[in-house]
């Protein structure tokens, strides 16, 4: 059970923030994924049902 | 019966009688088959021809040729392997060869099993076994000692858990100034008297060799009061030398002796004061680890990233604007900037496409530094980061620096290291990149983290953070001297501002691709460090503290080492043409304070700076640059306003392997004068006056080294081909790939660069070339997919092109490889710690490099000489014995 | 026992190949699992190799003692029950589940439950300790299907452990690409990775087996190699 745990840090998605706080003793978790709102929003206006579930769901919780 | 045989019949019928005993029709048969195939088939000539089936046949009376064939020339390859093949086509001097090694093996082969030695051969197998054997038990007894005495050293040090330097310096016993004072009063009190109580020879030795004594006692200890103690023996040993060398050695009765000595003297004072600064600087390094930022990234402030640029093409800035757009930061509070001084539209266009701002200005006014005092005209974000606009950052580069700024509002710059992913020139000629740490790895790898404990890291011009408030306080970047970047840290300093220095690699460039260039990168910063001396002397100015006025100094002797260089490099000369006394003492005197005072120190240097810098490689950058930076530090240094900014040209390419004479003259000049001295020097050996024998043996040795500095020196110029346009890097990464059947494999990429993918299958593929694949390569936990080619494929790996991508699809693909965060991160652990025995062979074996390359590149009306020379060289150590091939059994 | 229930968001969507493939990394790396098919469409028996012909399962039997009778084991060692034949009513199913927490097994093994797309997660009797895997594929049905369950979810005070992972991702679409990131970055309960679209999960039901087996090079064995690790982690927290 232990063994598969461990593995996931070296598979596919293994990820350089990991590796970087190896380096130099840090965590990863301490890592801040930066989430773009902006790009977001811009998926949300791409895509009509997109926009219109944002907006039904926007104006439920305004209520 | 036989007697009338004999008797009666005519000589010639007894000879026919004897012939039919002996040659029967089989052996006949076998003779003319044999003198066929001789004469026929391997074109021997008719004589040889018709004796070697005889040979053949009187050989075989004693040896079983047949059974033993393979056996025999396989003995004789052994044994004779500089026979030169076909043995044929060069039968005499081959027997030549032949009787020589015959003897060489006769007089060394040792073979245990073979009982019919001769005396004088068992003595000297008896010799060689017992100088192994002790060679052997010195290297047990060694190795026991080291253990026991490391054993000694941990039972002691085990106990405080923090640095015994931290302790030291954290002791209450410090606050008191008076203590304090006395403390060091005594301290530099009993080094004076170590270093100036005279000795007589026999005492020197005797102290010489305790000290050396305690140094190898120390040399499997590890930790860092160990490194102390060497450094501390270095440092009194190396004194004594100069005090000795300023008291004793200087001869006052011969003028010419007496002005070259003072030269050398004068290096040599240069040098322990380099010495000395250096020790230091990097006695305790700091080793600053990233501070985290708040969670809530409201809190963080707004940063502007400056790239500027002049004259780089378009594909060089991409990459950079690209990852710098893409580094982890929200993105409100990210602005990225092209400052372009090139003024070029299309820059201006791509800057609109991608997102990014584009400054340019009227003039062109202070280079680079007036570019970016412009640029913070037009932007107001709290911190600006710079990059060189070939250095593409990583994505996590701002979230591993920003934190200093958060937890120490004084602290005004965070530097990174300038980490090369393309071999520069060094590495390039001497082709031995990510072998030898290169040039600038001590520098980023050592120096600034040792800078970083005095408060003096050095602004490096790019990779680096720097805080707005505190450039407005000293009125933008300094644009007085050609290194803005140093100047302006200074200054920020001496307004009382801390510098942090973070080793850990977040930004990679392309280095300096010839070494024209290189060179002139270096002598750009040489002079501007010797203008900040003359403009701006971080010695007198105030606002700095001791130590840091320390660091720079360290920094600009370390620009000034062109003339001491020169100075090493031709100092045993004097002694040889000009018979002056340099070093006026006796030959035991100089032996024993010379030799093991620079044991001493390389050995400290050794273990001080064993990752970073190789020993003696050092002497090889230092001797490449000496003569180049010689002039223009002396000219900045009388008159500092001269000389303009030069741009570092990259990315470039050089058409052929060619030979940088130009470069190269000086050290052809010295090598010459070296050679020569060499020449004349042997030639004094054998009939010059034999009670100079001793010191002349010195000079030579000190020459002969030289010339081995001075080869390597020249291997440098010989520019390799640079055929890529785009530079591989090197990787070790998980990703995928789907086929075109809708397979997927799991891959390793190996090497990228910007239009292509080195990956590797764990087991076979059928991917063939012209295949299109998809590459999937993720960043965080987002997956990207690139359309990719088969561009080639060899066992496991395939190379894949990557060609046409949308601006998004390369934005993310600069993502998925330049700009990990784990990118650069193994450049420092790939090196072992150095061995100066290993890394003198190194030098050693670049420096045949160096001659061959020069003899090979010679002019061509020298070329036909030079040929036959070599021929003749080759030709004469052909004959040599040479020693034979051993096989063990496992093969 | 750590139970896992593993169900499409909507039909379809490759939930029984999970199932089965996660088992069988499971039971790989030395963890017990009983893998118990809830699906009226009775299709896990045939990733496990269970013959075509034999139909039965324990929606047969009345009891669950009977049904023991037919526990299988595949040939990686993994235990599982086929559903059978017979109609059966949410009762049954529920039951069914109840029962197999009785199962007298090793403790530490896992119970993992092909469920259904159609009946509604909060009908089964789940606890906090149990695990919910709800598949989506990254289209705009199951966007509006995420965004309905949300609501539920947040109402339904869920007391269990929820998650929604991407299964069949592939990443060269346009569409695919910009919805994983949406709810990546957006939605709570997304599982912080996805299982690749790969044509061998298809193949290896053709074939009678698993991906894992089949396959062992694949990235998609890396991606349950990774869901596995993660539910792991997930167990034990």
């Amino acid at each position: 059970m232990n063994n598969l745990a461990t593995k996931s840090s070296q598979i596919l998605t293994s990820s350089d923030i990991e590796n970087l706080a190896r380096r130099f003793g840090g965590k990863s978790d301490d890592y801040i994924e930066i989430m773009n709102t902006q790009k977001n929003q811009k998926t949300i206006n791409k895509y009509a049902l997109l926009k219109e579930i944002d907006d039904a769901i926007k104006t439920t919780n305004n209520k | 019966m036989s007697f009338s045989l004999f008797y009666k019949r005519p000589i010639h019928s007894t000879l026919y009688l004897l012939l039919s005993i002996l040659f029967t029709d089989k052996l006949v048969r076998y003779i003319l088959f044999k003198f066929h195939s001789y004469f026929n088939q391997h074109k021997v000539n008719v004589i040889e021809a018709f004796f070697m089936p005889f040979i053949t046949l009187f050989s075989s009376l004693f040896i079983n040729i047949s059974k033993n064939r393979e056996r025999f020339e396989l003995t004789l390859y052994n044994y004779y392997p500089h026979l030169r093949l076909p043995y044929r086509t060069y039968i005499y001097s081959n027997i030549v060869r032949f009787i020589i090694q015959t003897i060489f093996l006769l007089f060394t082969v040792n073979k245990p099993k073979n009982k019919s030695v001769s005396i004088k051969k068992h003595a000297t197998n008896y010799f060689y076994d017992s100088v192994s054997y002790s060679l052997r038990q010195l290297r047990w007894y060694d190795l026991k000692l080291g253990r026991l005495i490391r054993r000694f050293f941990s039972k002691n040090s085990s106990r405080p858990k923090k640095s015994a330097f931290k302790t030291m310096a954290d002791a209450r016993i410090w606050q008191n100034k008076l203590i304090k004072y006395i403390v060091v009063a005594l301290i530099l009190f009993l080094l004076a008297i170590f270093v100036t109580i005279p000795f007589s020879l026999e005492a020197q030795a005797v102290f010489i060799s305790f000290i050396l004594l305690v140094a190898y006692a120390l040399k499997r200890v590890k930790g860092h009061m160990a490194t102390i103690v060497m450094v501390t023996l270095s440092v009194t040993t190396s004194s004594r030398y100069l005090w000795w060398r300023y008291t004793e050695t200087l001869n006052w009765d011969d003028p010419l002796a007496l002005t070259l000595g003072a030269g050398l003297l004068l290096a040599e004072t240069y040098a322990w004061m380099v010495l000395i600064l250096g020790f230091f600087q990097t006695i305790n390094p700091l080793e600053r680890k990233p501070v985290m930022l708040p969670k809530n990234t409201d809190l963080w402030p707004t940063v502007d990233i400056y790239i500027p640029t002049y004259n780089e093409p378009l594909s060089v800035v991409r990459p950079t604007t690209l990852a710098a757009l893409s580094i982890d930061w929200p993105a409100d509070k990210l602005n990225v900037y092209i400052l372009d001084d090139g003024k070029r539209p299309e820059f201006g266009e791509f800057a609109k496409q991608v997102g990014a701002g584009y400054l340019t200005r009227p003039d062109n006014n202070h280079a680079k530094a007036g570019n970016m005092n412009s640029a913070m005209r037009y932007t107001n974000g709290d911190y600006i980061a710079i990059f060189d606009c070939d250095h593409v950052p990583a994505r996590s580069f701002l979230q591993m620096t920003m934190g200093q700024f958060l937890k120490d509002s004084k602290v005004c710059l965070v530097q990174t290291p300038h980490h090369f992913f393309s071999a520069d020139p060094f590495e390039r000629n001497l082709n031995n990149h990510s072998q030898i740490p290169n040039e600038n790895m001590l520098f980023y790898g050592l120096i600034q983290d040792g800078n970083d404990m005095w408060d003096a890291t050095f602004f490096c011009g790019s990779c680096a953070v720097l805080k707005r408030e505190a450039l407005d306080e000293i009125g933008g970047f300094a644009f007085e001297t050609v290194t803005e970047d140093a100047h302006t840290a200074l200054r920020m300093q001496r307004a009382g501002y801390k510098t942090a220095y973070i080793n850990i690699p977040q930004a990679a460039g392309l280095a300096t691709d010839s070494l024209s260039a290189h060179i002139g990168q270096r002598i750009r910063w040489a002079r501007g460090m010797a203008q900040i001396f003359r403009l701006d002397n971080p010695l007198l100015g105030k606002g700095l503290n001791i130590p840091q006025r320390l660091c720079y100094l360290n920094a600009m002797l370390h620009f000034l080492s062109g003339i001491p260089r020169i100075v090493f490099l031709t100092a045993p000369l004097a002694l040889i043409y000009f018979n002056a006394y340099i070093i006026y003492a006796p030959f035991l005197a100089i032996f024993i304070y010379v030799v093991p005072t620079l044991i001493q120190i390389k050995a400290t240097n050794s273990r001080i700076q064993g990752k970073y810098r190789y020993s003696f490689w050092g002497e090889v950058y230092e001797s490449v640059l000496a003569w180049y930076i010689l002039k223009p530090t002396t000219v900045a240094l009388f008159n500092p306003n001269k000389g303009k900014f030069n741009v570092t040209e990259k990315g470039g390419l050089n058409d052929e392997e060619h030979y940088d004479w130009g470069i190269s003259k000086p050290y052809l000049v010295l090598l010459a004068i070296n050679l020569l001295g060499m020449l004349v020097g042997i030639l004094r050996l054998f009939f010059g006056d034999p009670t100079q024998v001793g010191v002349l043996l010195i000079s030579m040795g000190w020459a002969l080294y030289n010339i081995i500095i001075l080869g390597a020196a020249v291997a440098v110029a010989a520019e390799a081909r640079q055929v890529r346009h785009s530079h591989r890097v090197k990787a070790n990464f998980p990703a995928g790939v789907r086929l075109a059947n809708g397979h997927t494999l799991k891959v390793k990429i190996t090497d990228y660069s910007d239009n292509g993918v080195g990956i590797e299958t764990e087991h076979a593929h059928s991917c063939r070339v012209n295949d299109k694949i998809e590459l999937l390569m993720s960043r965080g936990n987002k997956q990207f997919s690139f359309a990719t080619h088969v561009c080639n494929t060899r066992g496991n790996q395939i190379g894949l092109t990557i060609k046409d991508l949308s601006l998004e699809k390369q934005r993310a693909f600069i993502q998925c490889t330049f700009s990990r965060a784990d990118a650069w991160l193994d450049w420092q652990n790939n090196f072992r710690h150095d061995r100066p025995s290993y890394s003198f062979k190194e030098v050693q074996k670049t420096s045949l490099r160096g001659f061959s390359n020069l003899l090979f590149h010679a002019p061509r009306a020298l070329q036909p000489t030079i040929q036959f020379i070599t021929n003749i060289v080759v030709y004469v150590n052909s004959f040599t014995p040479k020693r034979p091939i051993v096989h063990n059994n496992y093969d | 026992m750590q139970r896992i229930f593993v169900k499409g968001i909507k039909g379809g969507i490759g939930s029984t190949s999970v199932v089965a493939n996660l088992a069988c990394v499971l039971k790989k790396s030395d963890v017990d699992v009983i893998a118990i098919d809830l699906d009226a469409k009775s299709d896990l028996g045939l990733h496990f190799g269970l013959k075509w012909t034999s139909t039965k399962g324990w929606s047969n039997e009345s009891n669950f003692e009977d049904a023991l009778l037919h526990f299988r084991k595949d040939s990686d060692g993994v235990l599982f029950l086929p559903f059978g034949d017979n109609e059966v009513t949410l009762e049954d199913i529920v039951s069914t589940v109840n029962h197999c927490k009785k199962l007298d097994y090793n403790a530490s093994s896992w119970l993992l439950f092909d469920c259904p797309a159609h009946i509604n997660i909060s009908h089964y009797p789940l606890k906090e300790d149990d695990i919910v895997i709800e598949l989506v594929t990254c289209d705009a049905i199951c966007h509006s299907l995420i965004y309905k369950r949300l609501q539920t979810l947040k109402t339904a005070e869920s007391t269990w452990k929820h998650f929604f992972v991407v299964n069949r991702y592939n990443s060269a679409s346009v569409l695919e690409f910009d919805l994983f990131s949406l709810w990546q970055s957006t939605l709570p309960f997304m599982a912080p990775f996805f299982i690749n679209s790969d044509e061998v999960i298809k193949e290896a039901t053709a074939n009678r087996n698993v991906a894992l087996n089949c396959a062992p090079y694949s990235v998609a064995n890396d991606d349950f190699e990774t869901l596995a690790g993660w539910l792991v982690s997930k167990a034990a927290l």
